[in-house]
C-alpha cells in the first residue's frame, strides 16, 4: 500500500464517519417531521425553523444525561453491546459505491460483505439484552436474534437471483448492469422478498420486535440511557441506510435513472425516499406478532424465495443474458 | 320471575316485596342453597355486597331474574361471627365481588378459592367500609 | 448457557424448563392506567394470570357516606372519568327512585345526548389504546382530535371537559342553547362520520390488525354471564344484553336505534362490537337533537334532599357494561350505604379465565378488550 493510497483510504474512512453522522441528523430529525405529518401533528418545531436543531438537541440531552449502569448489569457487555451492534453496519458501508469508482473497497463479494457484516448486528442485539440484567430486555435480545436470523435467509436468497442475472456480486457491477432496465422490473419477486426482509433485519415497523413497546417496555434498550442509548439508535438508523442503500444498489438501479445521466444523487435521493417510506409503514401499521414474524419467515418467505430461485435460474439458462 | 314466595319459604327465609325490589332474607346456613335454587330457575347475579348495621352485618346479593327485575337477597350476621358460604360454586363470577366484600367487610366466605384482599394491600389493619372504621386518623386529620 | 445463567431469573434443570413470573405494570408504558398483571409464563406462554388491583383506591364509597346526597355527584364523576355522564346519570335514577323524584322532560332527552357523547369519547379513547396495544401509534393521534372536539361541546356547555359535574337530582343544571345543540349536530352527521370511514380505513381493515384480533379468547355467552362480564364485552358473544333497551331508562325507547352485537366472541368481535357502537351512538345522539322537545330542564327538588329510608339497586348501562349503583337511605342527608358495581371490575375479573394458554404479545390485545378504566375497578 502506498502512502498515497493510505491517505486517500483513510480520509474516505473519515468521510463515512461524516456520512454516518449526517444521516443519523438528518434522519432524526425527518423521521419525526414525517411522522408527525402523518399524525396530523407539525413534529418538533421549537429548535430552529420547524425543528431543524432538534437532533442537535437531543445530541446535547443525551450527552449531558447520567450514565446510568444497573448494578446486576454485566459492565461489559453492557458497555460492548452498543458497540458490536453499531460497528459491523458501520463496516458494511465501506463497500457500498455512491458511483461508479466512488468507493472505499470495491471488492468482487461486496454483496457478500455486507451479509456478512448484517450477520454480526444480532450478535450486539442479544448481547444489549442480555447484559442488562432485566426481563424484557432479554426477551427483546432473543426475539432480535431469532427474527435477524431468520429474515437473513430469504434475504439471502432473494438476492442471490440478482447476482446470477447480473453475473457478478461486485455492487458496481450489479449497478451498471440495470444501466437501463432495473432490476425491480425484471425481477419483481425477488424485490418484493428482499423489500420486506430488509425492513425486517432493519427491526422497524410492522416488524420492530426488539422494541415492542407496548409488550416489551422498550425491549433491548430498556436499562440504557444516555449515550449508550445514542449508540443503540445509531446502529438501528445505520442499519436502516445500509439497508436502503442496498435495496437502491440491487434494484432499484443506483445511480442510474434512465434517461437521465447517471449521479450519485439519484443514490442519496432514492435511499431517502427509500428511507421516507419505511418511515410511512411505520406510521401505518400495527405491528406483527413474534410467532407470525417467525411462520411467515420460515413457511412462505424462504420456499418462495428459494423458488424464485430457480425460476430466475431456469429464465438465465434459456434466456442467454435474460 | 320465579315464584319467590315458595323459594323463600323452602329456605327457611322471608319475601318482603314492600320495596322497589322483592327482599328475600335467609338464615346463614341456607344462603347458598338459596342462591342455588333461583340459579337454577335462571336467575343470575349482578352484584354481591355487605352493608354494616352495627351490631349486626348484612350480606346483599343482588340478583337478577330478568334484565328488569330484581331480587334482593340477604342473610343477617352477628358481629361477632361473621362467616357465610360462598356463592362462588354457584356463580363463579362472584369471585371478586366476594374478595372486595371479604376486604372491605371482614366477612369471611367459605368455600371460596381465594379469599385475600383486593383492593386493599396485604399489610392492612382493619375493614374501611365498617361503620366503625375512622374516615380519616388523627395524624392524616 | 444463558439459561443456566443465575442472573437471567429461570434455571434450567434436567431438561425442564420452570416458568417465569412476570410482573406487567402498574408502570409497564402500555398497561391502562396503574393495574398490576402478574403473569406466569412458559417460554412466551401464559400459563396463569393474577391482575393485582387497588392503587388507585380512594375510598369512594366511605367517602359517600360522610356527604350530602348532591355532594356525591362529584364522587361519581371521578369513578370512571371517561364516561361521566353515564356514571352521573346511574347515580341520578338511582336517588330519583329513591326519593321518588320526577324528572323534567328535556332534561331526559338532554341526559340520553350526553350519555350517548361520552360512549362516543370513550369508545374513541378505547380506539386509540387498541392500536397502541398492537403497535400502531397514529390511530391514537387520530382519534384524539373527534375526542377533543366533543369535549369543546362539553366545555361549552357545561364548563368542564372532563368532570362536568351536569346531572342534578330532577334534571340538569342548565339548558343548552340551541346553536350549540345544532353544532353538535353538524359536527356529527358531517365530520364524525367521515373519519370513522377513515378509522375503518386505517385499522379496521387493516390486515395485520385482523390477524392479530381473530380468533383471539373466544368466549361464549354463558362463559361470559357466569363471569359477570357486561357490556360489549358480552354483546360481542351473541348476547343482546343492553339495559338501555331493557331497562328503557331516558329516551331511548322513543328513538330508533338496534343494539350492536357480533357473534364471533373473540377479540375481533369485541372491536367490532365498539366501533359499530360508535356509529349508534352518533346516530342515537342526532336523533336526540332533532326531536328534542323545549321546556323546563329542572323540577323543584329540596336544597338538602333526605330520601325516605328505604335502598334501591339501579343498573345502568354506561359505556362498559353495567354499572350498579346501590343506595340504602336511613331518612337522613346522607347515603347510609353506598355501593358502585363497577362493570370493569366484573370484565377484568374475566381476564384470568381468558389469558392462559394465550401468547404474551396478545395479552394486550386481550386486555384492551376488557377496556378497564382503573378509577372505576378500584374507587
Amino acid at each position: 500500500m502506498t502512502p498515497r493510497m493510505f491517505v486517500f483510504q483513510l480520509l474516505g474512512v473519515l468521510g463515512l464517519i461524516v456520512v454516518l453522522g449526517l444521516n443519523i441528523i438528518i434522519m432524526d430529525w425527518w423521521e419525526r417531521k414525517l411522522i408527525g405529518h402523518i399524525h396530523v401533528r407539525p413534529g418538533p418545531m421549537h429548535t430552529g425553523f420547524h425543528g431543524i436543531l432538534q437532533p442537535f438537541a437531543d445530541m446535547v440531552k443525551m450527552l449531558a444525561k447520567e450514565d446510568v449502569v444497573p448494578t446486576e448489569a454485566d459492565k461489559l457487555f453492557f458497555w460492548a453491546g452498543p458497540m458490536i451492534a453499531v460497528v459491523p453496519a458501520f463496516l458494511a458501508m465501506v463497500v457500498l459505491p455512491l458511483a461508479p469508482g466512488f468507493v472505499l473497497a470495491d471488492i468482487g463479494h461486496g454483496l457478500f460483505f455486507v451479509f456478512a457484516m448484517q450477520t454480526i448486528m444480532p450478535f450486539g442485539f442479544t448481547l444489549i439484552g442480555w447484559a442488562a440484567h432485566n426481563k424484557w430486555s432479554l426477551v427483546g435480545g432473543l426475539r432480535s436474534a431469532a427474527q435477524l436470523i431468520s429474515y437473513e435467509i430469504p434475504m439471502l436468497i432473494s438476492a442471490l437471483a440478482v447476482v446470477m442475472v447480473a453475473g457478478s456480486a461486485r455492487l458496481t457491477d450489479i449497478v451498471d448492469a440495470q444501466a437501463t432496465v432495473w432490476y425491480v422490473f425484471k425481477l419483481p419477486v425477488a424485490f418484493a422478498l428482499f423489500l420486506v426482509t430488509a425492513v425486517a433485519e432493519m427491526n422497524r415497523t410492522p416488524f420492530d420486535m426488539t422494541e415492542a413497546e407496548s409488550e416489551l417496555v422498550a425491549g433491548i434498550h430498556t436499562e440504557y440511557a444516555g449515550m449508550k442509548f445514542g449508540l443503540v439508535m445509531m446502529a438501528e438508523y445505520t442499519a436502516m441506510l445500509v439497508g436502503s442503500w442496498m435495496i437502491v444498489l440491487l434494484f432499484l438501479g443506483g445511480w442510474n435513472l434512465w434517461p437521465l445521466p447517471p449521479s450519485p444523487l439519484w443514490v442519496v435521493l432514492k435511499v431517502y425516499l427509500l428511507q421516507s417510506f419505511i418511515v410511512w409503514l411505520r406510521g401505518t401499521y400495527p405491528r406483527l406478532r413474534m410467532d407470525r414474524i417467525m411462520e411467515l419467515s420460515w413457511k412462505y418467505l424462504i420456499p418462495a424465495a428459494l423458488a424464485n430461485l430457480l425460476a430466475v435460474g431456469v429464465l438465465v439458462i434459456v434466456f442467454k443474458g435474460f | 320471575m320465579p315464584d319467590l314466595a315458595a323459594v323463600a319459604a323452602a329456605h327457611a327465609g322471608t319475601l318482603d316485596t314492600s320495596g322497589f325490589d322483592p327482599l328475600i332474607v335467609v338464615p346463614r346456613e341456607s344462603w347458598r342453597q338459596l342462591a342455588g335454587a333461583l340459579a337454577a330457575r335462571g336467575v343470575w347475579f349482578s352484584d354481591v355486597t355487605c352493608m354494616d348495621r352495627g351490631e349486626t352485618l348484612e350480606v346483599v346479593a343482588l340478583v337478577c331474574a330478568s334484565p328488569t327485575e330484581q331480587i334482593t337477597l340477604k342473610t343477617v350476621l352477628p358481629d361477632g361471627y361473621l362467616v357465610v358460604d360462598s356463592l362462588w360454586p354457584v356463580w363463579p363470577g362472584v369471585d371478586w365481588l366476594e374478595r372486595e366484600a371479604y376486604d372491605m367487610f371482614g366477612v369471611r366466605f367459605t368455600g371460596h378459592p381465594d379469599l385475600t384482599r383486593i383492593l386493599m394491600y396485604d399489610g392492612f389493619e382493619g375493614h374501611p367500609l365498617r361503620k366503625g372504621f375512622p374516615l380519616e386518623t388523627e395524624e392524616e386529620a | 448457557m444463558i439459561a443456566d445463567h443465575p442472573r437471567v431469573g429461570h434455571v434450567t434443570t434436567g431438561g425442564t424448563t420452570e416458568s417465569i413470573v412476570l410482573n406487567m405494570g402498574p408502570q409497564h408504558p402500555s398497561m391502562h392506567g396503574v393495574m398490576h398483571m402478574q403473569l406466569e409464563l412458559s417460554g412466551e406462554t401464559v400459563l396463569a394470570a393474577r391482575p393485582v388491583i387497588g392503587y388507585l383506591h380512594r375510598g369512594i364509597e366511605k367517602l359517600a357516606e360522610h356527604r350530602t346526597y348532591a355532594q356525591c355527584m362529584v364522587l361519581v364523576d371521578r369513578l370512571d372519568y371517561i364516561s361521566q355522564y353515564s356514571n352521573e346519570w346511574a347515580y341520578c335514577r338511582a336517588v330519583e327512585k329513591l326519593a321518588a323524584i320526577e324528572v323534567a322532560e328535556r332534561a331526559e332527552w338532554l341526559r340520553t345526548l350526553y350519555a350517548e357523547l361520552v360512549r362516543i369519547t370513550s369508545h374513541l379513547l378505547w380506539w386509540t389504546s387498541v392500536g397502541l396495544d398492537l403497535g400502531a401509534f397514529t390511530p391514537m393521534i387520530y382519534a384524539m382530535l373527534p375526542r377533543e372536539r366533543i369535549f369543546d361541546f362539553f366545555e361549552a356547555t357545561t364548563g368542564s371537559r372532563l368532570m362536568p359535574n351536569y346531572l342534578r337530582f330532577g334534571g340538569v343544571k342548565e339548558d343548552v342553547e340551541q346553536a350549540e345543540l345544532d353544532g353538535i349536530h353538524d359536527y356529527l352527521a358531517v365530520d364524525y362520520m367521515k373519519l370513522l370511514d377513515d378509522y375503518d380505513t386505517l385499522l379496521s381493515g387493516n390486515e395485520i390488525f385482523i390477524s392479530r384480533q381473530e380468533g383471539l379468547a373466544r368466549i361464549t355467552t354463558e362463559q361470559a354471564v357466569s363471569w359477570g362480564v357486561t357490556g360489549p364485552m358480552l354483546r360481542a358473544t351473541g348476547c343482546p344484553r343492553d339495559l338501555r333497551k331493557d331497562a328503557r331508562y331516558g329516551v331511548y325507547d322513543q328513538l330508533d336505534w338496534e343494539t350492536q352485537t357480533d357473534t364471533r366472541g373473540d377479540a375481533l368481535a369485541r372491536y367490532t362490537v365498539r366501533v359499530k357502537e360508535m356509529r349508534e351512538s352518533a346516530r342515537i345522539a342526532m336523533q336526540c337533537i332533532e326531536r328534542m322537545p323545549a321546556g323546563e330542564v329542572r323540577t323543584k327538588v329540596a336544597k338538602i334532599l333526605k330520601p325516605p329510608e328505604g335502598e334501591v339497586y339501579v343498573r345502568h348501562e354506561s359505556t362498559r357494561g353495567e354499572l350498579g349503583i346501590y343506595i340504602v337511605s336511613d331518612g337522613t342527608a346522607k347515603p347510609y350505604r353506598f355501593r358502585v358495581h363497577s362493570p370493569a371490575f366484573m370484565n377484568v375479573s374475566a381476564l384470568p379465565h381468558m389469558l392462559p394458554g394465550e401468547h404474551i404479545a396478545n395479552f394486550f390485545a386481550i386486555f384492551g378488550g376488557a377496556d378497564n378504566v382503573m378509577a372505576e375497578i378500584d374507587r
